[in-house]
């Protein structure tokens, strides 16, 4: 639980990780809006596993501002029968900010993963949320993931805003119907950004028009909760390329600074 | 009803010759075919195929389905199209899926189809979208049309949809287009032989035709609304 002090700045006022969280000293990043806390999440587990049923639940108060990530790609390793899930519950109070930014799962041959992501926002509170997958062989071949099932539900004060479910079985191309050309997905929602909505997305498309290896697109989202971005990419670097480029224009268009990308 | 009585039904509505203004929407295509995505037969029935597995079945199925088991009950009918609209991401897809589905709805309203009036005024007054999958679900089951034909109406009504705007957009000539439609029949055979997914666990997942409907809305040149 990440908590505005009085002097403005956000502290962990609360956490509990048992395996394989980790979670690591909250930092302060330059170029963040003012108080604004970055949280590594790690996982001494070397990735996700058959069976595994991991869970995060994640409240940032009133006021406070958070960036939460993770250190590195979440490798998701090969299965029999399976399948490893991990729920996450994301709530920002009311003027609050969170960046959930997460690197990709990447999904090894055979595997076999369901994500689910429910973010609740109070009045005024803005978000941005990336979740993101990538197909890969670790023996160069074709071989491909099982199944990949996500979810993001995003809900404002008990009002349904968006709900994206996607739900891909024994598929025969890396990402189904996007052709062998593309391995990776991501998409990002860009949630309650006050002020100039069509701007904001004009920018933000501008930003993504110059990503290479990538097909990108950004739309509004109904209910003028913000906007989302959808990302088919070659590879890593065009997933991370797209999306740094559409979080860094939305905090530009929301704070007047770009952020400085998080180490990794 | 008789057989014959129900066939004649669902073939009025069918029929492209409907007035439900179908012929404004390419669902991604042309936006596609601009990016240099979809040039050819082969490509727009790997497009249409796609749109029929990875959206209609999972997703606009669930929904029509859904709204016609609501059996007129309109405040049921609008749970079921909010919770539509929050899975329609780009915004062209969702303005075409109210724009179609209120074209049909104003036509069911001129036919006085039980319910067409009152859910046009929730649509118009009280913040009902009526979008195009639950419009149809809705207002086939008060036409007399089942279940399985009304899902069956509306994965035809989209593959007309599709070839249609193909052969609009010169990327194919009307024998290729039948041709597609015939493809897609196994396609459709196939999921409706599989119960419908109840809408908690309705899903899409078509990327590329998203990426490109989000595109086309910077994009002047077009004939059709995505």
């Amino acid at each position: 639980m990440a908590t505005r002090a009085p002097d403005g700045r956000t502290y962990l006022s609360r956490q509990y990780a048992s395996y394989p969280y980790h979670i690591c000293r909250p930092q302060i990043v330059e170029g963040d809006p003012a108080g604004m806390m970055t949280l590594y999440l790690q996982s001494c587990a070397g990735g996700m596993f058959e069976h595994d049923r991991l869970a995060e639940s994640v409240r940032v108060d009133a006021r406070a501002a958070m960036h939460l990530t993770t250190q590195a790609s979440t490798i998701v390793h090969s299965m029999t029968e399976g399948t490893a899930s991990q729920t996450v519950e994301l709530s920002v109070g009311s003027g609050g900010c969170l960046e959930y930014l997460p690197d990709p799962f990447i999904l090894f041959p055979a595997a076999r993963f369901e994500n689910r992501i429910r973010l609740l926002l109070e009045p005024d509170a803005t978000a941005i949320v990336g979740e993101a997958f990538l197909s890969h062989d670790p023996r160069g071949g074709k071989a491909l993931y099982r199944g990949y099932a996500s979810e993001v539900r995003v809900e404002r004060d008990g009002e349904l805003l968006l709900l994206d479910r996607m739900a891909i079985e024994d598929p025969s191309e890396p990402v189904p119907g996007a052709g062998e050309r593309y391995r990776a997905h991501g998409s990002l929602f860009i949630l309650g950004m006050p002020g100039a909505e069509a701007e904001i997305l004009g920018a933000v498309r501008t930003a993504l028009a110059g990503v290479a290896g990538g097909y990108v697109g950004a739309s509004a989202l109904p209910r003028a909760a913000g906007f989302s971005v959808r990302i088919l990419a070659e590879d890593a670097w065009a997933l991370r390329q797209a999306t740094l480029a559409a979080w860094s224009c939305a905090r530009l268009a929301a704070t007047g600074r770009s952020p400085h990308p998080r180490r990794k | 009803m008789r057989d014959d009585a129900a066939l004649l039904v669902a073939l009025q509505h069918a029929d492209s010759f409907f007035p439900g203004g179908g012929t404004a929407f390419s669902w991604g295509l042309e936006p596609l075919h601009g990016d240099g995505r979809v040039a050819d037969a082969a490509a727009v029935e790997r497009f249409l195929g796609t749109q029929i597995e990875r959206r209609w079945a999972s997703c606009d199925r669930p929904f029509l389905v859904a709204a016609h088991r609501a059996a007129g009950d309109l405040g049921r009918i609008a749970e079921i199209d909010r919770v539509y609209m929050a899975m329609v991401l780009p915004r062209e897809l969702r303005e075409g899926a109210v724009r179609a589905g209120g074209a049909l709805l104003e036509i069911h309203r001129r036919l006085a189809t039980a319910g067409a009036a009152d859910y046009r005024a929730l649509v118009r007054d009280a913040g009902a979208s009526g979008a195009l999958p639950v419009v149809q679900g809705f207002v086939w089951r008060a036409c007399g049309i089942e279940e399985a034909a009304a899902a069956a109406l509306s994965a035809h009504a989209l593959s007309v949809g599709v070839v249609g705007a193909a052969i609009r957009l010169g990327i194919i000539g009307h024998v290729a287009a039948q041709a597609i439609i015939m493809a897609m029949r196994p396609l459709i055979a196939a999921q409706l032989a599989e119960p419908a997914l109840d809408i908690r666990e309705a899903h899409s997942f078509a990327p590329a035709a998203d990426i490109a409907a989000m595109r086309h809305e910077t994009q002047t040149a077009r004939l059709f609304a995505n």
